[in-house]
């Protein structure tokens, strides 16, 4: 059983004070302080350390999370926004306790689809397969993009922490995807932020279709982990879906031609998305607990979704894609390009998990614990990257399991090591290495995203003062009695 | 040298831009001066315009005028092939892309449209220079 | 001669104690406070009210600004920036007075190019004409992209304020298109935002290659106005530079009908740029002052640029282009697309100004005074925008000029009447700002969004928005500049 760190909170008004309020605004069915209840909320499949909540609420609607809100600010509670708990970097964990709000059981609406300009308005508990399956029996011209996660986790916390997805070679970090925000700020004040911000009391329906150009507020609550207000409506952008689809399968024999192919094919604007994984990733996808990679196997393999109107536009890309690895081939690198469905049929049907997203990718499903450092890289740096990583890897004895991605195309890339592992038996021996790693990579200049404390930690001694004088002045200024998910970011 | 009164609908516009580059050319002047003829012009899906030749003035009316001495029908993309050298002008005659009415037999009629309209058209479209205020100031 | 308002400031400190700590700072030929020198700074091409700054000052470096900034927060005085002054909504102009900060002149260096991850780093004061230069000569398969504005505006202003450009169809509003800053805060502290924080005192400048994914700070300067601190630096993306390219003119029949041209045609995603003008606009290209349009001319033409890598890419959305406008035609629209090139030859050079961006648009810079109403528009109101200002410009006797965009494969509009007139002559600028505050309203009201927002237009908008933004807003304006001495009086602040 986990410790809870006291905040003291229980000291200016008893908890039996909060559990009575909590009934008031939320209702009983709502509203838990059960161990048994609130154990799960305790931890995540990371490895980062539990800490009990010490109630979990059920919200209905933004009228009572306003009541919430300010009940919060005025004792110090502590305030942990919760949609299904998926992330990878404990970002949910209560580190100091406090109330949950599982915005995943009740404030899952999608609330409208805007067929004209392209946009899905959500509650935050929206998870991707809902999503999806809205849009496929309603909208099926329409298409939202989907990170290597599965169907039941959520939207919003992905757009809000800048996720990648696979339109990500097209359009880049889910942050540049969002065109609006419904928050409420520590005083109780509701806000909507971006195009639907005229209108006294409601935005119209039709009104939450960009970002731009008023005074950018919503950067406040971009990557902020959720220390600044509680968001309880988000409006994402989503595409139209082209009718021809061609997934390509790429595999790389040399260690780092994986590298300069992202570089190249980012940049020829050619491909939704590149998801590259070490192949030993292929290997566990296909059932090999502890897989090798073999003297003639191919190091890496990426995953090409491809997508065009016409036949003839489908064509010219992949002359275009095919001629990039005809040179870089002439230059000395070892790529071969194969048909996805195709090699699927042959190779194994469970191939088709890294394909056909939101889907649960076996291979991280069947272990207990998941961590990795995710996160942004610049390209240039893949070739040291993934040299420098191969061999810490080995050094540990663990299968190298990295996966890379080119974004918006070829502006950045991102460069993500992933552990699975046994919770309760190796998590001391993954948290080394995910240290050693995440060391490396940030030497090399990589910006790690969904940070959890211990590495945020790393972060503040690299950063440049300025930058972490205006954060906390934001953060103070946002949340002055620090009760939006403390703890992150070091606050 | 020939005065071209400047118009203010498109298409007149356009044609004005075509004559104007040449209008103290010793051999449009041959040709246009003294002409003396109304020829309406349907670049279509516009509407029609004629082109009056009068001494050594051309000016635009924005209409179609009754009996002209020659009218001319073809499309925008058509007119930009033949500019183009794309489409021999007889060519789109034969084809029926370019209708005249009013050619008859007078081979100075002919002579003297193919120089005015075509070759202007051509001249233009195969200039070089992209840059108006490379343009002689005489004609902006 | 304008009156400065007075903050009374220089009951504080003295105009002449003022002068010299500037000169101190900045040097003597850096800093003026002659009414000769003062003048032009205090009023554009708009209709916004004129005020006289107090100093101009040219700064040379950030350490410069470092102390501007720390003398004038301590002393509440104002700090206006400036490029070029060529942004239309007086959004230079110095409503109370103080010390304008002139980027333009010294503070203008290309900094860095990086190939690799596409991003130009930039001093403020770098010009549009400045960078497709350097591009030109040194990394011609990079390419940036531009506005509907001249060589000579700025880049960095332009990004700030969610500008659109050419490749905006593409890559929608340039807002995005920021990867990092450097700015200066009022506390006179320097902090680096985005992927270029690492690093304690200087960043790599292979490093300024993403706004993400650390928490946005980013955002509390992007359309602020230079209300929240000074941008001393900014990484801009850049594109790879397709060699084939070309633009297409659809000349459009049926006031309303270019507005489902240009959503049909924006979501295809093949098209870099969507841009439309009323035919009235061609016309003025042309030197006709007061076009009017006739019956059985077009009423709008749009003009849509697609590039490729390869002749097969071309073709393939030349096609998709050819069946999408078939296909409107099919549904009784009346669209003829032609080669825009050609058509330019045979009609009049001078209209290549609209094409050849970043360009002297003639009709505009040959009137003394511009202004518009400049806007992000939800595009399914754009037939009611079209028609509704239509009607204004005629009640008013001025010939309709309007300018309107396609965002992002079709997710967003921009709508933009545009107003140009003779300044100087008695009654006209009454009479422009009158249509432009009824346009204004008719636009507000159908949810159009003013970016480049002038204070009385600000005004309007604050009466609509909702009041939890204002708060927010307000917070963090008073959290960022508890003072008011960045650009006071935008936002009504």
């Amino acid at each position: 059983m986990t410790v809870i760190k006291q905040r003291n909170i229980f000291e200016k008004i008893s908890k039996d004070n909060v559990y009575s309020k909590l009934l008031e605004i939320f209702g009983s069915d709502y509203v838990t302080n059960k161990d048994v209840d609130l154990y799960p909320y305790s931890q995540d499949m990371t490895e980062n350390k539990p800490h009990m909540p010490d109630f979990i609420v059920i919200p209905e609607s933004k009228e009572q999370l306003i009541e919430l809100v300010k009940f919060c600010n005025e004792y110090s509670i502590p305030i942990v926004p919760y949609t299904t708990g998926n992330n990878v970097g404990g970002l949910t964990i209560p580190d100091y306790g406090g109330i949950v709000v599982d915005f995943g059981k009740k404030m899952n609406k999608i609330l409208h689809i805007d067929d004209n300009m392209m946009y899905a308005l959500l509650e935050p508990g929206v998870t991707f397969g809902q999503l999806k399956k809205h849009l496929e029996e309603n909208y099926p011209h329409l298409r939202y993009s989907y990170p290597n996660a599965p169907p039941y986790s959520g939207v919003v916390g992905n757009a809000l922490l800048s996720g990648m997805t696979n339109l990500g070679a097209k359009i880049g970090s889910m942050a540049d995807s969002i065109n609006g925000l419904e928050v409420i700020t520590v005083d109780g004040n509701l806000a909507r932020i971006g195009s639907c911000f005229y209108g006294k009391d409601k935005a119209e329906d039709d009104s939450w279709w960009c970002r731009y150009p008023m005074p950018d507020l919503l950067g406040l609550f971009l990557n902020f982990q959720g220390m600044t207000g509680l968001v309880t409506k988000c409006a994402v952008q989503l595409w139209l879906k082209e009718p021809i689809e061609k997934p390509q399968l790429v595999v790389f024999f040399g260690l780092t031609d994986l590298a300069p192919f992202l570089r190249e094919v980012g940049r020829a604007d050619i491909v939704n998305d590149v998801a590259a994984f070490s192949v030993e990733v292929a290997k566990m996808e296909v059932g090999i607990p502890e897989p090798v990679r073999y003297p003639g196997e191919p190091h890496y393999t990426a995953v090409m979704p491809m997508a065009a109107k016409t036949e003839n536009q489908m064509n010219a890309k992949l002359e275009i894609l095919s001629n990039i690895i005809e040179k870089l081939n002439k230059k000395g690198t070892d790529i071969h390009l194969i048909d996805y469905n195709e090699f699927a049929k042959i190779f194994n049907l469970k191939a088709l998990n890294i394909y056909n997203l939101p889907s649960q990718i076996l291979s991280l499903h069947e272990y207990s614990g998941l961590t990795w450092f995710g996160a942004y890289a610049p390209t240039h740096k893949f070739e040291e990257l993934i040299e420098k990583t191969d061999a810490i890897y080995r050094k540990h004895g663990v299968p190298p399991f990295n996966y890379l991605k080119i974004m918006k195309g070829g502006h950045y890339g991102i460069f993500r090591p992933i552990f699975r592992f046994k919770k309760f038996t190796d998590q001391d021996k993954i948290v080394k290495l995910l240290e050693e790693i995440a060391d490396v990579c940030i030497d090399l200049g990589c910006i790690p995203y969904k940070t959890p404390s211990w590495l945020t930690a790393k972060l503040r001694k690299k950063i440049n003062p300025g930058w972490i004088s205006l954060f906390e002045k934001i953060k103070h200024c946002m949340d002055p009695n620090n009760i939006f998910n403390p703890g992150r970011w070091n606050t | 040298m020939l005065n071209i009164e400047f118009p203010d609908d498109l298409i007149s516009l356009s044609l004005y831009n075509i004559f104007s580059s040449r209008k103290d050319e010793r051999k449009f002047i041959k040709h246009a001066k003294d002409w003396n003829k109304k020829i309406m012009l349907h670049i279509e899906p516009f509407y029609p315009v004629t082109v009056i030749f009068n001494g050594s003035n051309i000016r635009f009316e924005r209409k179609e005028y009754p009996e002209p001495d020659m009218k001319v029908k073809l499309h925008i993309n058509t007119m930009l092939d033949i500019a183009n050298d794309r489409l021999n002008p007889f060519f789109a005659i034969e084809e029926g892309k370019m209708i005249i009415e009013g050619l008859g037999e007078d081979s100075e009629k002919i002579m003297r449209f193919y120089n005015i309209f075509v070759v202007s058209m051509q001249m233009a479209a195969q200039e070089p220079n992209v840059n108006y205020y490379e343009i002689n100031k005489n004609t902006r | 001669m304008t009156e400065t308002k007075d903050r009374n400031i220089y009951k504080k400190i003295s105009k002449e104690d003022v002068l010299k700590k500037l000169t101190e700072i900045f040097e003597e030929k850096n800093v003026t406070n002659k009414s000769g020198d003062l003048y032009p700074y205090s009023y554009d091409m708009t209709e916004c009210e004129p005020h006289m700054p107090d100093f101009i000052v040219i700064p040379e470096n950030t350490l410069q600004l470092i102390e501007l900034v720390k003398f004038c927060n301590s002393n509440l005085i104002p700090i206006v920036p400036y490029i070029s002054g060529n942004n239309v909504g007086g959004l230079t102009i110095p409503e109370n007075g103080g010390i304008l900060v002139n980027f333009g002149k010294k503070m203008n260096k290309i900094l860095h190019v990086d190939d690799n991850m596409m991003y130009a780093l930039l001093e403020p004061g770098v010009t549009f004409g400045q960078l497709k230069k350097y591009l030109d000569e040194n990394y011609p398969h990079l390419r940036y992209s531009y506005p509907f504005a001249p060589p000579y505006a700025g880049v960095v202003g332009n990004v700030l304020l969610s500008g659109m450009n050419n490749l905006s169809c593409k890559i929608g509003s340039m807002g995005d298109s920021i990867n990092g800053l450097e700015v200066i805060t009022a506390d006179g502290e320097i902090a680096r935002i985005g992927s270029c924080f690492y690093g304690k005192d200087e960043a790599p400048p292979d490093s300024w290659w993403c706004r993400y994914p650390m928490p946005d700070l980013m955002g509390v300067f992007i359309n602020w106005q230079g209300m929240t601190g000074l941008v001393t630096k900014c990484a801009v993306q850049l594109w790879f530079n397709p060699p084939i390219k070309k633009t297409y003119l659809a000349i459009v029949f049926g006031l309303t009908d270019v507005a489902q041209v240009m959503r049909e045609v924006g979501r295809t995603d093949i098209i870099d740029d969507i841009s439309a003008v009323s035919i009235e606009v061609i016309k003025m290209a042309v030197e006709l002052p007061i076009p009017t349009k006739f019956s059985g001319e077009p009423d709008f033409a749009s003009m849509f640029s697609i590039s490729a890598k390869t002749k097969n890419q071309f073709n393939a959305k030349e096609e998709i282009l050819f069946n999408e406008v078939e296909n409107l035609n099919k549904q009784g629209k009346n669209v003829i697309l032609v080669n825009a090139d050609e058509f330019v030859k045979l009609f009049n050079l001078r209209v290549r100004c609209y094409l050849d961006l970043p360009s002297v648009v003639l009709p505009l810079v040959e009137y003394s005074g511009l202004t518009w109403f400049g806007s992000y528009a939800p595009s399914h109101k754009l037939e009611e925008l079209i028609e509704k200002v239509n009607k204004l410009f005629n009640k008013h006797n001025i010939t309709p000029f309007i300018y309107m965009k396609m965002m992002k494969s079709g997710h967003y509009a921009i709508f933009r009447p545009i107003m140009r007139y003779n300044k100087f002559k008695e009654g006209e600028e009454e009479r422009y700002h009158m249509l432009l505050e009824e346009i204004t309203d008719v636009c507000i009201d159908l949810g159009c969004i003013p970016y480049k927002t002038p204070a009385w237009m600000t005004e309007k908008m604050r009466k609509k928005i909702n009041p939890g933004w204002i708060n927010l807003f307000e917070k963090i304006k008073k959290c960022m500049d508890p003072n008011n001495i960045f650009n006071p009086g935008r936002w009504n602040t």
